[in-house]
C-alpha cells in the first residue's frame, strides 16, 4: 500500500503529463482526479494500517550505500493524509477552474506527480529519499508555476522559483552526501549521531524551499501559477515540506548548538517582515503568499523555541485555512477577471461565499472557532516567560489581523451587481475545507497539545482585533523590497560569467595567433628555397664547412 | 656457395639488360613493350640476386658477395620495379633505358665494397637521373630544375671525389672498412662522403635543390627522383652505419640529430600552406627523410630501414597518384575536390591513404614506422624525441589539409587520367601501405636482416 | 569481443562500394549489431593478447573490464543514435560516404582505445578516434568550420603527441601493458605524468585547455557532435583512469591539485555555458563542466571515485548527444539555434521541448536522470577526500541550473496565443528515433543505476 501511495501519483502523473497530446484533456483530468481520491484512500489505509518499511538500494559505490527507504509512522501518516487530501481538493477544484483549458489534463497530471514527490519526502526514512522527493517537487513547482506559458510573469516566476530553491537543494545535497558518507542511512541515525553540518545545511535548504528569510520573493512571484497549484504548494507540499523536515530532524537540530536560536531569528524575522509585506499588498494572491511566509515563519519559530508539536499543529491548521483561502480567492479573481484587491470588490458578497471565506479568514487570524486559534495560542503559550518572544507574538497577532482585514474588506463587501456563476467543482473543496477548519478546533488527533488556559488568550485576541481595525482603516498599499537576493545572485552570476568569457576570448585570440609564429618560421624556410641556385650552393658550402670544422676541430 | 656454378649470373644479367634496353631504342616497337621488357628483367634480377648474385673471389674486394647485402639490393630492385610502372608514353623508350642505367648504378652502389665502386655506382645513378630530368623536360621550369639538380649534384660529386681521395690517401686502400685509429683527414673524407649521401637523401641542410627540381619536373621524373636515389643513399647510409664505417666520425650522433631534426622541421614548415600539390609533397618528403635519419643518430638500424621502406612506398603512392590526378599539371587543393566521383577515384583513394600513412595515421605502415623511428631515440635527450613527436603533430596540419579536399563537397574539377601503369602502382603501394601497417611480419623480418 | 572491432572494420571496407541509398540502412545496421554485441557478448574478464609488433611493444591486447564495459555499451548506443540522426542532403547532418567513413573510423578507434590493455594500442585507438574528427568538422557544419577544424586539429595534435611521448617513455622501459607488474621509477613517473597531463587537459578537456571544444561543437554537424561529445570525449578520462594504475606515486601526489583543477573546470565550464547565446554552444560548454566532475572523481584515485567518474561519463554520454541532437532538430524546426529565437518552440514541436526539458533536468542533476548518480558519487567522494572542491562544485551546480533554466525559460515559454491547438505529432516522425534511443537509457540509468552496476560487476570489487 505504501508503494501504491507514493509511486502511483509519481508514475501516473508523469506518464499523464508526457501523454498529454494523445489522451483527451478532460478524460485525463478525470483520471487524475480519480487517482487522487484513490491515493487519499490509500494514505488513510497506510496511516491506519500496520507499519511498513520499504528498502531499496538505489546505488552502491564501493562502500558507500545509497538506499531509498520508505516507512510509515504517525507523523508521516497524518502528513500524507493531509497532502493527499489537499491534492484531491485541488484536483476537484481544477476540474472547474480549468474546464475550458485544453491543457487541463496535463495540469492535473503534473499536480498529481507533484503530490507524489511530496509523499516521497513525507514517507522517506532517510535524507536521500527525502532529497529525491524534494528535487521532484522542485521540478513539479517549475512546471506548475510556469503553466501559463505565454505570460512573461509565469516564465520569470518559474525560473526564479527553481533557481532560488536550487540554492537550498545544493545544501540539502551536501547534507545527504555527508550522512551517506558516514553510513547514516536512517533518520534515527542522523538524529542520534548526525553532525552539526547536516543540521545547518538542512536549515539553509528549508530556508530556500520554504521561502524564509531573504528567499521569500520566489514564493510571491510564484503566484503567477494557477490557483489550484498555489493552494497545493502553500498548504501541504513544497513550502510545508520545510517545517515538516525540521520537525522530523528536531532531535538533531536540538543538539546542535546555535541552530535553534538561528531558527528563532529566521522564523521570527520572516514572519514579521512577511506580515508587514502582506499589509501592503495590492493583489489577493500576493497577500496570501506573504501570509504563507509569515505563517511558515511562525512554524520555524515554534521549532526554534523547542516545540515541534506546536509547529505541527500550525502546519495542519494552516494547510486547511490557507487552501480554503486560495480556493476562495481563486473564485473571486475568476469572477473579477483580475487579481487586484480593488477590482475584486464584492466578488464574494453573497452569504454562502462570504461565510466560507470568513471561516478561512478567522483561521488565518487565529480566532476561534478554528484550528488556527489553537495553534496560535499554543505558540503564545510556549513563548511565556521570555519578553522578546511574547512581544514577537503580539506583533505577529497584530499584523495577522491587519492583513486579513485588508483581504476581507473588499471581498466581503456588498456586491455591485450580478456575478458570474461558479461551478460546483469549485465549490465542493471550499465547503469541505471550511468544515475541516472548524472541526479542527475541537478535533485534532494528530497532535497532543499542552493544556493551555484559554482564558489567557485575551491579549492576543485583543491585538488581533486591533490589527484588524488597523487593516480596515489602512488603505495605502506599499511594496516591500523582497527580490534582493535573487537580483544580487543573478548580477553576480552574470558578472562572473562575463569575466570568464572575457578570459576565454583573450586566450582564444592568443592561441589563434600561434599560427603567426609558425608562419614567421616558414619565411626562413622559404628564404632558403628561394629558387636561386647560387644561394643553394652557398648554403651547402657553409653547412659542409660547419660539418667539417665541427668534426675535425679537436 | 653451393650453387657456385651460377655465381655472377645476376650481375651478367644486369649488364645484359642494360644492353637490351639500349638496343630497344633502335627498334621501332610499340612504346609500352620496352616497359614490359624492363619490368620483366627487373623481376628476373630480383629472383636471381638472392642465390646468383655472388661474385668470384677476385671481385669481392670491389663488391660484397650476397647474400650479405641482398636485402638492400632487393629494396633497390623493388623500387625500380615500381618505377617502371609509372613511365609514361612520352619519353619512352629512352626513359626506360635511363631508368635501367640508374638502377644499375644504384645496385652497384649499394653492393660496393670499395669507395671507388661506390662512387661509380652513384655517378651512374646520377647520370641516369640527369638524363631523365632533361629528357622529359618540356618547359623552361624543367630546364631550370635540371640545371639546379645538375649543378648541385656535380658539386657533391666533387666532394665525393675529394672524400675518396682523403680516405684512400690515409688508409692506403680504397676498401670500405672500419678505421681503428682515426685521423683528421680520414674524418674529413668520411664526413664528405656522409654529406654527399645526405645530399642524395635530400636532407637538411643540403635539401635546397629538392623542391625546385620536384616541382619543375614532370610527375614521372619526380617520382623517380623522389624514390630511387633516396633508397640507394638511404640504404648506403644504413649499411655504412651498420658496418660501423661512419662511426669513426667523432660527433656523428650529434650531427645526425641536428640533421634529422633540421630536416623534419624544415620540411614540415615548408610543406605547410603550400598551394600546389607537388611542392607540398617535395617538402613533405624532406620532412619524412628526417625520420629515416633520426634513428640512425641513436644507432638504430632497423628503425631507419623500416622508415625508409615506408617512405619509399608512400612516395611511390603519392607521386604516381599525383601523376594520375594531375597529368601534366600541378594541382591545387581546389582541383582535387570531388575526385572520388571521377574515373580517378582509385588514385584519389591511394593518395589519401598515402598521405594518411605519411601523417602516421593508425593502421598504416607510416604509423608503425613513426613508432619505430621515435622509439629508437627515446634514450636520447628529451629535446630530440619531444621535437620529433611535435613535428609529427605539426605534419598533421598539411597532410590533413590535403586529405580534406577529397571529402569536400563541390564540383568535380579534375578528370585527367594517366596511364594504367601509374594507377596500378598507386594502388599496389597504397595496398602495401595498409597491409604492412597491419601485418607486421615483413617489417620485423626486415629489421632483423638489415644488420646481418 | 573481437567481433566488436571486426564488424566496423568490414563495414569500412565495403562502405565505398555501397550504393547511396543503402548507406543509412547499412550504417544503422552496423551500429545496431555492434550495440547488440556489446550488450550481449561482452563478458568482464575476457581478454586477448596477441603479439603484433613485439619490437615496438605494441601488442594486440584487448580486455573487457568493469570500467570499459559501460563505456563500450555507451559507444554502441551513441553511434546508433548518431547513425539515426544522419539525413541525406542536410547541411547539419549530412549522409555522405565520407562522413560515415570517418565517423565509423572514429568509432573503431574509440572501441580499440576502450578495449586496449596495451599502452601503444591505446595510443593507436586514441589517434584513430581523434583525427577523423578534423575531417568531419572541416567537411560539414557551420560557417566557421575551417577555423574550428584547425583549432581541433591543433589541440588534438599536441594532445596526441604528448600521449605518444609519454607512452613511448614507458614502453622503452618495458612497461607495455596497463596491468603489467613493472613498477616505474618515481622520477620517470612524474615526467610521464606531466606529459600525460597535457593530453588529458586538452582532450578531457580541462579549463583553460578547452578552447577547441566549443569551437568544434559549435560548427560540427549533428552526428559528429553527438558522437564526439558522447563517446570520443571519454577516451581521455578513461585513459587517465588506466594510466593512474601505472603511475601511482605521481597520481597520488598530483591528486589535490588536479581535484581543484577539476573543480575550476566545472565552475568555469558552467559559467561559460551561462554566457552563450547559442543552444549548441551552451551544450558544448556544459560538457566541459561535466568533465570537471569526472576529473575530480578520477583524480582522487579511490574505487568509489573511479566508479563515480564512469557513471558521470555514462550519464553525460547519454545527455549530451541527446542535447546535440535536439540542437540539430531545433535548427531545423526553428531555423536558428540562437536562444533568443527559441520562444514559442513548445508550440511548434512539443516533443522536442519535452526531450529538451528532460536533458536539461539531467544536466541540472535532478535525481532519476542519468547524470545524478555519478554526480552524487563525485560529491560523496570529494566530501570525503577533498572537501575544498565543494566550494567549486556547489556554485557549479547553481550556475548549471541557471544555464539550463535560461534555455528552458525560452524554449518552454513565449509565443502569443494561449489557446492554440497542440499539434498531435507522433513519435513516428523522422529522426525521433535517436532522441528516444538516448532518452530511454537516460531514464533507465538514472532510475536504476544499481541494476546496471550489477551488470558491470562492480559489486565484486571489494
Amino acid at each position: 500500500m505504501l508503494l501504491f501511495v507514493v509511486f502511483t501519483p509519481l508514475i501516473a502523473g508523469t506518464l499523464g503529463a508526457l501523454s498529454f497530446a494523445r489522451i483527451k484533456s478532460g478524460i485525463l483530468a478525470r483520471i487524475m482526479t480519480g487517482l487522487s481520491v484513490a491515493v487519499l484512500g490509500g494514505s488513510m489505509m497506510t496511516a491506519l494500517g500496520p507499519s511498513q518499511q520499504l528498502h531499496w538500494t538505489f546505488l552502491q559505490l564501493s562502500s558507500y550505500k545509497l538506499p531509498l527507504v520508505l516507512a510509515t509512522g504517525t507523523l508521516p501518516g497524518w502528513m500524507a493524509i493531509l497532502t493527499a487530501l489537499v491534492n484531491t481538493l485541488a484536483q476537484v477544484y481544477s476540474l472547474g477552474y480549468f474546464a475550458q483549458d485544453s491543457r487541463q489534463g496535463y495540469f492535473q497530471a503534473v499536480l498529481l506527480a507533484f503530490t507524489g514527490s511530496m509523499l516521497l519526502t513525507v514517507f522517506g526514512l532517510n535524507l536521500f529519499t527525502q532529497f529525491v522527493g524534494w528535487e521532484f517537487m522542485g521540478i513539479g513547482s517549475y512546471l506548475l508555476v510556469g503553466y501559463f506559458r505565454t505570460q512573461d510573469s509565469a516564465r520569470y516566476a518559474a525560473s526564479k522559483a527553481m533557481m532560488v530553491t536550487r540554492i537550498g537543494d545544493v545544501f540539502f545535497l551536501l547534507a545527504v552526501a555527508f550522512s551517506v558518507m558516514h553510513g547514516q542511512n536512517l533518520i534515527a541515525q542522523v538524529n542520534n549521531h548526525g553532525a552539526g553540518i547536516i543540521a545547518w545545511a538542512l536549515v539553509v535548504a528549508v530556508a530556500a524551499k520554504s521561502a524564509q528569510g531573504p528567499n521569500l520573493s520566489w514564493l510571491l512571484d510564484a503566484m503567477a501559477g494557477p490557483t489550484p497549484a498555489s493552494a497545493l504548494i502553500h498548504a501541504a507540499t513544497m513550502v510545508a515540506a520545510g517545517p515538516y523536515l525540521l520537525i522530523r530532524y528536531f532531535p538533531l537540530l536540538s543538539h546542535t548548538p546555535g541552530v535553534l536560536l538561528a531558527l528563532v531569528v529566521l522564523g521570527g524575522l520572516s514572519a514579521v517582515a512577511a506580515g508587514v509585506g502582506a499589509v501592503g499588498s495590492q493583489e489577493a494572491k500576493r497577500l496570501l503568499a506573504f501570509s504563507t511566509v509569515s505563517q511558515l515563519g511562525m512554524m520555524v519559530l515554534a521549532i526554534g523555541l523547542g516545540y515541534p508539536q506546536v509547529a505541527w499543529t500550525l502546519l495542519v491548521a494552516h494547510a486547511f485555512y490557507k487552501a480554503l483561502l486560495f480556493f476562495m480567492a481563486g473564485i473571486a479573481s475568476h469572477r473579477a477577471q483580475s487579481g487586484l484587491l480593488v477590482r475584486m470588490k464584492g466578488t464574494l458578497g453573497s452569504f454562502e461565499f462570504g461565510a466560507l471565506f470568513m471561516v478561512g479568514a478567522l483561521g488565518v487570524m487565529g480566532l476561534p472557532p478554528t484550528g488556527g486559534f489553537l495553534a496560535k495560542e499554543a505558540l503564545f503559550h510556549i513563548s511565556q516567560g521570555s519578553l522578546p518572544h511574547i512581544v514577537l507574538d503580539f506583533v505577529l497577532s497584530f499584523v495577522g489581523g491587519a492583513y486579513t482585514a485588508r483581504l476581507i474588506k473588499p471581498l466581503a463587501s456588498k456586491s455591485p451587481g450580478p456575478l458570474a456563476p461558479v461551478g460546483k467543482w469549485m465549490q465542493i473543496p471550499a465547503v469541505v475545507l471550511s468544515f475541516l477548519v472548524l472541526l479542527n478546533f475541537v478535533w485534532h488527533p494528530w497532535v497532543s497539545l499542552p493544556v493551555m488556559p484559554l482564558a489567557n488568550a485575551w491579549p492576543s485576541l485583543l491585538l488581533i482585533g486591533l490589527g484588524a481595525m488597523t487593516g480596515f482603516l489602512w488603505n495605502k498599499p506599499f511594496r516591500l523590497f523582497s527580490g534582493g537576493l535573487f537580483w544580487v545572485l543573478w548580477r553576480f552570476l552574470q558578472g562572473a560569467q562575463r569575466s570568464v568569457a572575457w578570459l576565454d576570448n583573450s586566450l582564444f585570440e592568443g592561441v589563434w595567433d600561434i599560427r603567426l609564429v609558425a608562419a614567421k618560421m616558414t619565411t626562413v624556410v622559404h628564404w632558403g628555397g628561394s629558387g636561386l641556385a647560387r644561394r643553394y650552393v652557398l648554403i651547402s658550402f657553409a653547412a659542409l664547412a660547419i660539418l667539417l670544422i665541427w668534426n675535425i676541430h679537436p | 656457395m653451393a650453387l657456385g656454378g651460377i655465381e655472377m649470373i645476376a650481375w651478367l644479367a644486369l649488364g645484359l639488360e642494360c644492353v637490351i634496353a639500349m638496343t630497344l631504342e633502335l627498334i621501332p616497337l610499340k612504346r609500352n613493350i620496352s616497359r614490359w621488357i624492363l619490368a620483366g628483367g627487373i623481376v628476373l634480377l630480383m629472383i636471381l640476386f638472392p642465390f646468383a648474385g655472388s661474385l668470384p673471389h677476385l671481385y669481392e674486394r670491389l663488391i660484397y658477395a650476397p647474400p650479405v647485402h641482398v636485402v638492400y639490393q632487393e629494396l633497390v630492385l623493388a623500387t625500380a620495379l615500381g618505377l617502371t610502372g609509372i613511365l609514361s608514353r612520352e619519353g619512352n623508350p629512352v626513359a626506360s633505358t635511363l631508368l635501367m642505367l640508374s638502377l644499375a648504378g644504384g645496385l652497384v652502389a649499394v653492393s660496393a665494397n670499395n669507395w671507388v665502386v661506390l662512387f661509380l655506382g652513384i655517378e651512374t645513378l646520377n647520370i641516369g637521373l640527369y638524363g631523365l630530368v632533361g629528357h622529359t623536360s618540356r618547359q623552361r621550369a624543367g630546364d631550370e630544375a635540371l640545371l639546379k639538380f645538375f649543378i648541385l649534384g656535380s658539386i657533391f660529386t666533387a666532394f665525393e671525389v675529394a672524400g675518396i681521395g682523403l680516405i684512400g690517401g690515409t688508409q692506403g686502400s680504397l676498401q670500405i672498412m672500419m678505421f681503428r685509429v682515426p685521423n683528421p683527414a680520414e674524418i674529413a673524407g668520411l664526413s664528405l662522403m656522409l654529406a654527399a649521401l645526405l645530399f642524395k637523401m635530400g636532407s637538411f641542410p643540403f635539401h635546397l635543390w629538392a623542391p625546385d627540381t620536384y616541382e619543375g619536373s614532370p610527375w614521372q621524373t619526380t617520382t623517380i627522383i623522389a624514390t630511387l636515389p633516396k633508397i640507394v643513399a638511404g640504404s648506403l647510409i644504413i649499411r655504412l652505419m651498420a658496418t660501423g664505417v661512419f662511426s669513426v666520425i667523432p660527433r656523428l650522433p650529434e650531427i645526425l640529430e641536428v640533421v634529422a631534426l633540421g630536416t623534419m622541421i624544415v620540411g614540415a614548415l615548408g610543406a605547410w600552406r603550400q598551394p600546389r600539390l607537388k611542392r607540398m609533397l617535395a617538402y613533405a618528403a624532406i620532412s619524412q627523410v628526417g625520420f629515416v635519419i633520426l634513428p640512425l643518430s641513436a644507432g638504430h638500424i632497423g628503425a631507419a630501414g623500416v622508415y625508409l621502406v615506408s617512405y619509399i612506398l608512400g612516395s611511390l603512392a603519392v607521386f604516381s597518384a599525383g601523376q594520375s590526378l594531375g597529368g601534366q599539371d600541378n594541382p591545387t587543393r581546389l582541383d582535387l575536390v570531388g575526385a572520388f566521383k571521377t574515373k580517378n577515384r582509385w588514385p584519389a583513394v591511394a593518395l589519401v591513404l598515402a598521405l594518411a600513412g605519411f601523417a602516421g595515421f593508425p593502421l598504416t605502415v607510416g604509423m608503425a614506422a613513426k613508432l619505430y623511428s621515435v622509439e629508437a631515440v627515446m634514450g636520447e635527450p628529451a629535446i630530440i624525441w619531444l621535437g620529433a613527436v611535435l613535428v609529427t603533430g605539426f605534419t598533421f596540419f598539411y597532410y590533413f589539409r590535403w586529405i580534406f579536399p577529397f571529402f569536400a563537397s563541390g564540383d568535380v574539377k579534375i578528370t585527367k587520367n594517366a596511364g594504367v601503369g601509374a594507377i596500378a602502382i598507386s594502388q599496389i603501394s597504397a595496398f602495401l601501405i595498409v597491409v604492412l601497417g597491419i601485418w607486421s611480419y615483413p617489417m620485423i623480418w626486415l629489421t632483423q636482416h638489415l644488420t646481418l | 569481443m573481437l567481433a566488436l572491432l571486426i564488424i566496423p572494420g568490414i563495414f569500412l571496407v565495403i562502405l565505398p562500394l555501397l550504393p547511396d541509398n543503402w548507406l543509412k540502412p547499412a550504417f544503422v545496421a552496423m551500429a545496431f549489431s555492434d550495440l547488440l554485441l556489446a550488450l550481449f557478448v561482452l563478458a568482464p574478464g575476457e581478454s586477448i593478447d596477441v603479439a603484433w609488433w613485439p619490437q615496438l611493444g605494441l601488442n594486440f591486447a584487448l580486455g573487457v573490464s568493469r570500467y570499459n564495459q559501460p563505456l563500450l555499451w555507451l559507444n554502441g548506443l551513441v553511434l546508433l543514435s548518431s547513425a539515426l540522426a544522419t539525413k541525406a542532403g542536410k547541411a547539419w547532418s549530412p549522409l555522405s560516404k565520407g562522413s560515415i567513413f570517418w565517423l565509423s573510423t572514429a568509432y573503431l578507434g574509440v572501441s580499440l582505445a576502450f578495449l586496449s590493455q596495451n599502452l601503444l594500442l591505446y595510443f593507436v585507438g586514441f589517434e584513430m578516434a581523434v583525427l577523423p574528427f578534423f575531417l568531419l568538422v572541416r567537411k560539414d557544419g557551420g560557417e566557421n568550420r575551417r577555423q574550428a577544424a584547425f583549432y581541433f586539429l591543433g589541440f588534438s595534435a599536441v594532445a596526441g603527441m604528448m600521449l605518444l611521448a609519454a607512452v613511448l617513455s614507458l614502453v622503452v622501459r618495458h612497461v607495455t601493458g596497463f596491468y603489467s607488474n613493472h613498477s616505474v621509477p618515481v622520477g620517470l613517473q612524474f615526467v610521464v605524468y606531466l606529459l600525460l597531463l597535457a593530453t588529458w587537459a586538452i582532450k578531457t578537456p580541462l579549463w583553460p585547455f578547452h578552447l577547441w571544444l566549443p569551437q568544434t561543437h559549435g560548427e560540427a554537424s549533428t552526428p559528429a557532435s553527438m558522437y564526439l561529445s558522447g563517446v570520443a570525449l571519454k577516451v581521455a578520462p578513461y585513459g587517465f583512469l588506466l594510466f593512474s594504475h601505472i603511475l601511482p606515486i605521481a597520481s597520488h601526489r598530483a591528486s589535490p591539485t588536479l581535484a581543484m583543477w577539476g573543480g575550476i573546470t566545472l565552475l568555469a565550464g558552467s559559467l561559460l555555458a551561462l554566457g552563450q547565446r547559442d543552444l549548441k554552444q551552451t551544450v558544448a560548454q556544459s560538457s566541459i563542466a561535466s568533465m570537471g566532475y569526472v576529473m575530480i572523481a578520477l583524480s582522487l584515485g579511490t574505487p568509489a571515485g573511479d566508479q563515480a567518474a564512469v557513471l558521470v561519463m555514462v550519464g553525460h554520454g547519454l545527455a549530451s548527444p541527446l542535447l546535440f541532437w535536439i540542437a540539430g532538430e531545433v535548427e531545423k524546426v526553428q531555423g536558428s539555434r540562437q536562444l533568443d529565437d527559441l520562444p514559442g518552440l513548445y508550440r511548434k514541436d512539443p516533443f522536442l521541448v519535452t526531450f529538451l526539458s528532460v536533458a536539461a533536468f539531467a544536466y541540472m542533476g535532478i535525481p532519476g536522470l542519468a547524470l545524478f548518480p555519478g554526480e552524487f558519487g563525485v560529491i560523496l567522494v570529494a566530501f570525503r577526500h577533498m572537501p575544498a572542491t565543494l566550494y567549486l562544485i556547489g556554485p557549479g551546480i547553481l550556475v548549471m541550473a541557471a544555464t539550463w533554466l535560461r534555455v528552458l525559460a525560452r524554449a518552454r515559454f513565449g509565443g502569443r496565443d494561449q489557446d492554440s491547438a497542440i499539434s498531435r505529432l507522433s513519435f513516428g516522425r523522422q529522426g525521433t528515433g535517436s532522441g528516444l534511443w538516448l532518452t530511454v537509457p537516460l531514464l533507465w540509468v538514472g532510475l536504476f543505476p544499481e541494476w546496471w552496476i550489477h551488470l558491470w560487476h562492480w559489486g565484486g570489487l571489494r
